[in-house]
């Protein structure tokens, strides 16, 4: 327990900040208890080897970045302006967009690179193909459909005319 | 010239200035990053990052308080949150390598081997501390700040910069004793 106490006072009794009360209880500990006296040895070594650790110079180099550093600076804000002006692709709102552009690049490219394209291009020419024609008979299906409405037109109106919707025959 | 008049013209844009300012504390802001870090190419790239940042900051300089202690509270912050930040990527890689000691060792030709072997336990102990007491030890016993200034640069009160000097030097002690204990033991 003492040891503890006495291991908290030692580094300011080597900096001679202890009152002389705190100073003798330390000096009568350390004259009976060997291992607080090593480690009071201890920091009186490290604390002499940590005061002759030599302050470096520094080299030429690092002088002339320093002088130099202004156009470091100048260097970070045209990088962080062309960055700020590329921003706007990395808002969220941008996203789907981006997300759109990168499946038709990827199409894209798989179309390109494909080794067999003209493979490719007979399936899409047949795909349009098919398309075309499934079409075109829609539309003649339609144009034949109007023409027959057209022939039946009299007798439809005469028949929604008979269409007793009042109740009226009744009176 | 003062270093009020020096930051003055700075702020001008002197390119003279601003070359004083460099010359004035260059030094003083790579040896307390290289003690910090324990590299020396990092050191350098750290110094430079800190000279930025004083360069963009100057302007908000207030000619009230003390230079010294302004500038050494920009680069311990600096240091400090870049070691924070770095934290996972040092931990891959061993740093206070046995060259930076090479280059304390080659300036101190008298010195004995057993004391040159202190130094380098005790520099390599600086490692296992956290960075609040290596910073409370380094401005204290390696650059031979008073407990005063050490208060104003990291911004705590003076208690606490002492029980962080303490308890950094008790730490080193320690280890120191407990390398010496293994090397009479082999």
């Amino acid at each position: 327990m003492e040891c503890k106490h006495i291991e908290k006072l030692l580094s300011p009794y080597l900096d001679n900040e202890l009152d002389p009360a705190e100073k003798k209880q330390v000096e009568e500990h350390l004259n009976q208890c060997p291992s607080c006296a090593l480690l009071y040895a201890a920091l009186q070594d490290t604390v002499d080897v940590l005061s002759e650790m030599p302050e470096l110079e520094i080299s030429e180099d690092l002088r002339e970045r320093l002088y130099t550093v202004e156009h470091k600076i100048e260097q970070k804000k045209s990088k962080a302006a062309f960055k700020s002006r590329l921003e706007f692709l990395l808002r969220p709102a941008f996203q789907p967009v981006m997300a759109a552009a990168a499946i038709i690049m990827a199409l894209l490219s798989a179309y390109t690179f494909h080794p067999d394209r003209s493979q490719i291009n007979k399936a899409i020419e047949r795909q349009f193909h098919i398309g075309y024609s499934k079409i075109s008979r829609l539309v003649s299906k339609a144009e034949s459909f109007t023409e027959s409405l057209k022939g039946q037109k009299e007798t439809i109106l005469v028949s929604l005319k008979d269409i007793d919707l009042f109740g009226e025959s009744e009176e | 010239m003062q270093i009020e008049r020096i930051v003055k013209e700075c702020l001008k844009g002197s390119e003279g200035a601003w070359k004083m300012l460099v010359d004035t504390y260059s030094k003083k802001i790579f040896n307390l990053a290289y003690r910090f870090s324990g590299t020396y190419e990092g050191a350098e790239d750290m110094t430079q990052e800190i000279f930025l940042k004083l360069h963009n900051s100057l302007s908000k300089y207030d000619f009230n308080k003390n230079f010294n202690a302004w500038i050494l509270t920009l680069a311990r912050n600096y240091l400090i949150d870049n070691y924070r930040k770095t934290k996972k990527e040092r931990e891959k890689r061993d740093e206070f390598n046995e060259d930076i000691f090479a280059a304390d060792a080659a300036t101190g030709p008298e010195a004995d081997v057993l004391r040159e072997e202190k130094k380098k336990i005790v520099w390599q102990g600086f490692k296992s501390l956290s960075t609040d007491l290596r910073m409370a030890v380094i401005l204290r016993d390696i650059q031979g700040k008073s407990y005063e200034e050490i208060a104003e640069v990291t911004e705590v009160p003076l208690g606490t910069v002492k029980s962080r000097v303490n308890r950094g030097r008790l730490q080193l002690a320690k280890i120191l004793q407990s390398q010496k204990e293994n090397s009479h033991g082999m």
